[in-house]
């Protein structure tokens, strides 16, 4: 029998023989694997599910033509500037890449006269506008029909708007009879217009088929918005694409924090466990010492003392990071569903992680006392006994 | 392997100030038997270990087959411990887990390479076939010697040093444990260094040194009718008496 096949059959006796005592240490290996697995799983799975979560704050990219001149605002930001005299097609807009698009809203910009007072007012493709903008305060009901609109809240006091009441609305010779719908109140600068079907507003401009610029909500998860601009830029001719930097950045950032802090948590949870750990282990090898100091007396080099105890260690690892593996998906599905109420899908570092630190833990955590325990005097060990 | 002869010169160990074994300068033939006897603490142990490589000595030398102990470093001495001695001790220590051929090979895997057959042999010399596959817990306080005795001589030592080895069982098993050394001793011509407070067992010994507080107070021939030469049932009758 050669050297290795004896010493794989000593380790799994050994494994087997200390099984009950090396119980705590392999428990304590699968609850911090868990925690690896669950916090990887869900740092993964945070992406998509802020995604999800942040679209509430609309669009995180805007379309708008290549060199436009006219300085505009959308919600809280500063959205740029674009020309009402240079459009883009919305059949155009209709090809925006899939791949990095979840939400797209042509929008066209005009000035109009609403019972004879001036108002800004914006036209859109009011079903996407409402898709993107979910936490918009609207009341009573988004609009139905072709002639209906919704009044931002300070334009609807300005000029006395309110649900269920008719304005007529004028541009240039161009006229149109609405009814007021809504009133959206946002806190930012759609409170000042009013939202119009685009097509009611290609037709009040004389620009049928056009849009001023484009709300699109981009896909992220992790990618840069730079990569999904340039993506865009290339599928819509004469387009820039800017990057609406508040949104884009709070999602960054909020990743950032919450990646951070689950790193952060789970390393402190790794030491807290590396060093119970080590102190099980300590306490398990203190009930080895007769074995221990009776194989030095056999001639054991203590090297060779050492692997075993270290392979013991990798295998407690690997039995406790495969439970730990078990435990955390439960757990991690179990935080998406409280946190983001779905599920989120199985990132394959999860178990590597958890894995890798689980043997790491326990093998960090085996070095000095496995140091320890073989540098024990065999004469010693069998006398004390 | 023939048996190793023992010189020790001046041999001393302390602890503190507390002399384990005052320094001792004895002879042991190769292919002997000697027993060591003395109370508890008269250094029989110690000078077990020393002889042994398994400890270093305060002052003095030990050399064994010619080889100075108290030159090896303790990779050396680890060395020479597994390819020279053989250990039996009073507590019949055992690898728990490990079945009694697997602790034989264990012997054979610290020494070379573990070979179950020969272990299985060595097992069989013993009178032990038939539990080979059995745990150390299946076994009885006398099996279990025995099986420390097979792992002991599995590598072929030339120095078989045993420490208190029938002090854990009864007569019978006892017997029969001496019996086993005395035939392999018979046979192989190994050197015997036995350390027992038992004075029946000290008569199987062709020598007989007494230790006491850690100096040699004694060093006579072992009585010419052994128990040994006469069975197993002499010895009863030894102890009896």
């Amino acid at each position: 029998m050669t050297s290795r096949a004896f010493f794989a059959r000593w380790l799994a006796r050994s494994l087997r023989g200390t099984l009950a005592s090396g119980a705590v240490a392999t428990a304590s290996l699968a609850l911090s694997s868990a925690l690896v697995f669950a916090s990887v799983a869900v740092s993964a799975g945070v992406e998509g599910q802020l995604g999800r979560e942040l679209r509430g704050y609309g669009a995180n990219l805007l379309v708008v033509p290549r060199q436009a001149p006219l300085r505009v605002g959308m919600a809280t930001f500063d959205l740029g500037v674009v020309a009402e005299e240079r459009g883009l097609a919305t059949s155009d807009l209709a090809r925006l890449p899939a791949e990095w698009v979840e939400a797209s809203a042509p929008a066209l910009l005009l000035r109009v006269r609403v019972d004879g007072q001036d108002a800004g007012a914006v036209g859109y493709d009011l079903a996407a506008l409402r898709g993107m903008n979910p936490l918009w305060r609207i009341a009573p009901r988004w609009p139905e029909g072709p002639l209906e609109a919704v009044a931002g809240a300070t334009l609807a006091a300005r000029l006395g708007l309110a649900p269920g009441r008719e304005a007529t609305l004028a541009a240039g010779e161009r006229t149109a009879r609405v009814a007021i719908a809504a009133i959206v109140e946002t806190g930012s600068a759609e409170d000042e217009d009013l939202l119009l079907p685009l097509s009611l507003a290609q037709e009040l401009a004389a620009r049928p088929g056009e849009a001023s610029l484009a709300l699109v909500r981009a896909r992220l998860a992790g990618r840069s918005a730079d990569d999904a601009a340039r993506a865009i830029e290339a599928a819509v001719p004469g387009a820039e694409v800017r990057t609406i930097r508040q949104v884009a950045h709070a999602e960054d950032a909020l990743l950032g924090k919450v990646r951070r802090m689950l790193a952060l948590v789970t390393a402190a949870l790794g030491a807290a466990t590396a060093f119970t750990v080590a102190g099980t282990l300590g306490v398990v090898l203190l009930g080895r010492r007769r074995e221990i100091g009776l194989c030095l007396a056999l001639g054991a080099a203590p090297g060779s003392l050492r692997t075993l105890l270290l392979a013991e260690a990798a295998v407690s690892g690997l039995a406790g990071g495969a439970a730990g593996c078990v435990l955390g998906a439960i757990a991690s599905e179990a935080v998406a569903w409280s946190v983001f109420g779905a599920g989120i899908p199985l990132a394959v570092s999860a178990p590597a992680a958890a894995l890798a630190t689980s043997v790491a833990v326990a093998l960090g955590a085996s070095l000095w006392p496995v140091h320890r325990a073989v540098r024990v005097s065999p004469c010693d060990t069998l006398r004390a006994q | 392997m023939p048996g190793h002869d023992v010189l020790t010169e001046k041999l001393e160990k302390r602890y503190g100030e507390t002399a384990a074994l005052q320094p001792l300068d004895c002879r042991l033939d190769a292919g002997s038997w000697v027993s060591l006897v003395g109370p508890s603490g008269s250094g029989k142990s110690t000078l077990l270990h020393l002889i042994g490589a398994m400890d270093r000595p305060s002052a003095g030398r030990a050399v064994v087959a010619g080889t100075d102990l108290t030159a090896l470093d303790a990779g050396a001495a680890t060395v020479f411990r597994r390819g020279h001695v053989g250990f039996v001790f009073q507590q019949h220590h055992l690898v728990p887990y490990l079945s009694a051929v697997e602790n034989v090979m264990l012997a054979q895997h610290f020494h070379s390479m573990a070979d179950e057959p020969e272990a299985a042999a060595a097992l069989a010399d013993v009178g032990l076939a038939h539990r080979a596959s059995h745990l150390p817990s299946q076994l009885s306080g006398g099996e279990r010697q025995r099986v420390c005795i097979a792992r002991a001589l599995v590598n072929e030592p030339g120095l078989l040093l045993l420490d208190e080895p029938t002090g854990n069982l009864d007569w019978a098993s006892a017997l029969s444990v001496l019996d086993t050394i005395a035939r392999l001793h018979a046979a192989t011509g190994f050197t015997v260094v036995c350390a027992t407070h038992n004075p029946a067992v000290a008569r199987w010994g062709d020598r007989i040194l007494r230790l006491a507080d850690g100096r040699l107070a004694s060093d006579e021939r072992a009585p010419a009718e052994r128990p040994r030469t006469e069975g197993v049932s002499a010895a009863s009758k030894d102890r009896a008496s």
